[in-house]
């Protein structure tokens, strides 16, 4: 019996994920266009034109029109499905998600399957028995993998800036912590000001910040309050800017207490800007649907709206609730503003803060104190884009300033009072780049190679800040690597195909030149 | 630290390694009690678990084995889960169950040694706080088995409905359980 069943369950598989042979699929196909016949496959379609490429390497094109019948319908048929792979490229998330949750979960129910029946082929009723545990083992497997394209998919808005990879256990975001859109410090006010400035940081490398990505819930909730987590991070927003617990080191709420600028946001102790309420600011950004931040147990953190769009439902203790079988935290406009409680397991060191957690690095050594009657009023970036220029008010008297700006590993910092600047200089860390593979998928897209087919020089209108291009011919050997491929000379290239390489190997264009 | 003080520190910290902490270890010990229709299978069962987590717990204490709890944690969640299904399809403890139940044993005290290496052993009087430990860790033990075999079985052990009523649902709600501990347990190694 069980070998019967066995060979059947074989025969269903290989029958169903196996692959026959599809004549779609053949490379050089038969064609037929304006009353003339060819062989050759198809390579692309630009501007209502498709073209082809015979045995000989000759590329040709037609104008789509002159196609009918079956290579029509053929031809529309992949020219959507480029399409479809192209908008895909935008937003690669859905298509992943789905194959690797299909792979993984298939996997688990041949694995199921297999136990049941060496078990228990001979007594059908107990069966009944075993259904709960495999069904109860189905949901928990789907439901404790995060999948990391959807956390991708809330940072992305911010990409230039924001940059994500992931490994087994953790989604990493490196960022420099500095918000692009919109002003910082601005609006401290009182003696909110602890006289720190915002430094660009390296949450870098193993710098990055670590958001779990199989989230185990946590049989007793650690709350966020005035004892625990009150260094570091709990949190990461979209935007790369790290979220702080509301009530500061010294157990205050730091936005009822003035000390917050009107982004709920400040600079800590390591003059590392950092947000203590929930930046709801960022739906200007992004969309209403996509989480504002994540909390370090892993789960996301959405606005006022749940991820189908409509309006939140009740939170519980934690700030957060189940929504369609996923746990997530809002954000709100009043405390505890992100999580009140972490719903997930996190683990908390000696000294308050949570781990793993990215460290900022201080440049300047006093020891900063909160200035009384400071007003902020502006913060910019400097003419040379290498520092700010920050100006308050001190008691509703003008002509206050902090303008620092940092080279290499040296800080300087002029501190202007109406009375005259006293220059400080602090040796500080290299400021770092962050590394390109997310923006360079978008940046991608805005690169324009033309013409092609090329005829002498190849035009690339540069997206990408020091592009670096390599030219490879179709046997494999490279004809141009350099930064300057826009001056380079091919006209005694022979004509075929050509493969561009832009930064990285992931990144490969094909050229044909006539 | 003197010898008393070290013998209840340490019967102790085994004692609270099986109630409350050792939630698998306990969902392991019902399943061999479930499945224990006389005193003599049960007891069988359960001195083969402590004989095989005695030996290997010494061992990685001792340092002959180091024992990676990556490993060791889905595999004691696998060993539930295996219990507990086996439970629904075998009736009576064969002769293959006492040799798995020695296997699974070997592995839940390597589980207890990463408990115990946690906390640490002092240097002096280390075999005696070793043996303490391990005390103490099957005085938890006993105290399962004696009220669930108070509680479970041995008020019902002869009703017609007892192994449809209680041993099935009980097993499949412990075959549950398990199987959440496994994937979660997979899925951060």
């Amino acid at each position: 019996m069980k070998k019967i069943i066995l060979f059947f369950s074989l025969v269903i598989v290989t029958s169903v994920y196996g692959h026959g042979i599809n004549y779609d699929k053949v490379i050089f196909r038969e064609w037929s266009a304006d009353g003339h016949s060819f062989k050759g496959s198809f390579l692309f379609n630009k501007n209502d034109s498709v073209f082809f490429e015979n045995a000989n390497q000759k590329i040709f094109g037609f104008p789509i029109d002159k196609f009918k019948g079956k290579d029509k319908t053929y031809l529309t048929k992949r020219i959507n499905e480029i399409n479809n792979l192209n908008q895909q490229l935008n937003n690669n998330s859905s298509f992943r998600k789905q194959n690797s949750k299909h792979i993984f979960s298939s996997i688990f129910i041949l694995f199921t399957l297999f136990v049941v029946f060496t078990f228990s082929i001979k007594q059908k009723q107990k069966f009944k028995y075993i259904i709960p545990v495999i069904l109860v083992g189905i949901s928990t497997f789907m439901l404790s993998f995060t999948d990391p394209y959807i956390i991708q998919n809330a940072f992305l808005p911010f990409a230039p800036n924001v940059n994500t990879t992931w490994d087994n256990n953790y989604f990493y975001v490196e960022s420099k912590g500095i918000p692009t859109s919109h002003t910082m410090m601005v609006g401290i006010s009182n003696h909110g000001w602890q006289q720190q400035v915002p430094i660009p940081q390296c949450y870098i490398g193993p710098n990055a910040w670590s958001i779990p990505l199989n989230p185990i819930m946590s049989t007793n909730p650690i709350p966020v309050d005035q004892v625990h987590f009150t260094r570091g991070a709990i949190g990461i927003a979209v935007n790369g800017v790290p979220i702080f617990n509301p009530y500061t080191n010294t157990g205050v709420d730091a936005f009822l207490d003035g000390q917050l600028d009107s982004y709920g946001g400040h600079s800590g102790k390591g003059d590392d800007y950092h947000y203590h309420t929930a930046p709801l600011h960022l739906y200007n950004q992004t969309t209403s649907t996509l989480p504002i931040a994540y909390a370090f147990d892993g789960f996301a953190v959405f606005g006022s709206l749940e991820p189908d769009g409509t309006s939140m439902n009740n939170l519980d203790a934690n700030h957060g609730h189940y929504y369609n079988g996923e746990y997530h935290y809002h954000g709100t406009t009043t405390a505890p503003y992100t999580i009140a409680k972490f719903a997930g397991e996190v683990t908390e060191d000696a000294t308050h803060q949570l781990i793993p957690q990215a460290q900022a690095s201080p440049v300047r050594t006093e020891n900063w104190t909160p200035l009384n009657g400071a007003l902020i009023t502006s913060c910019v970036p400097n003419g040379s884009n290498n520092g700010y220029n920050l100006t308050y008010t001190l008691n509703g008297v003008s002509g206050y300033a902090t303008n620092y700006f940092w080279n290499g590993t040296n800080y300087t910092f002029n501190y202007v009072t109406p009375t005259g600047t006293t220059t400080n200089n602090y040796n500080g860390f290299n400021q770092c780049n962050l590394p390109l593979s997310i923006s360079e998928l978008f940046n991608i897209q805005d690169l324009v190679i033309f013409p092609n087919p090329f005829y002498n020089n190849i035009q690339i209108n540069h997206a990408i800040n020091n592009g670096f291009y390599t030219l490879i011919n179709s046997a494999g050997k490279i004809i141009y690597t350099g930064k300057d491929i826009n001056e380079q000379n091919f006209s005694n290239l022979t004509s075929g195909i050509y493969y561009l390489r832009v930064n990285d190997q992931k990144n490969v264009f094909k050229l044909f030149k006539k | 630290m003197n010898f008393i003080h070290v013998f209840f520190n340490y019967i102790n910290l085994g004692l609270t390694h099986v109630i409350p902490f050792g939630f698998d270890h306990i969902l392991f010990i019902l399943s061999l009690i479930l499945l224990s229709n006389s005193i003599k299978t049960l007891l069988i069962q359960c001195s083969v678990f402590t004989i095989a987590h005695s030996f290997t717990m010494t061992l990685a204490t001792l340092g002959y084995i180091i024992p990676n709890p990556n490993i060791i944690e889905p595999l004691i969640a696998i060993s539930i889960l295996y219990a507990s299904i086996e439970n629904i399809v075998i009736e009576n403890p064969n002769r293959m169950r006492y040799i798995v139940v020695f296997s699974f044993g070997l592995i839940h005290g390597l589980g207890f040694a990463n408990a115990l290496n946690e906390i640490g052993l002092p240097k002096t009087d280390f075999s005696f706080a070793l043996i303490s430990f391990n005390i103490g860790v099957e005085l938890g033990q006993i105290t399962v088995i004696v009220l669930a075999y108070i509680l479970l079985v041995y008020w019902f052990k002869e009703k017609s409905w007892y192994r449809n009523k209680i041993v099935l649902p009980a097993s499949s709600i412990i075959g549950c359980i398990a199987i959440i501990m496994t994937i979660q347990r997979i899925m951060t190694f």
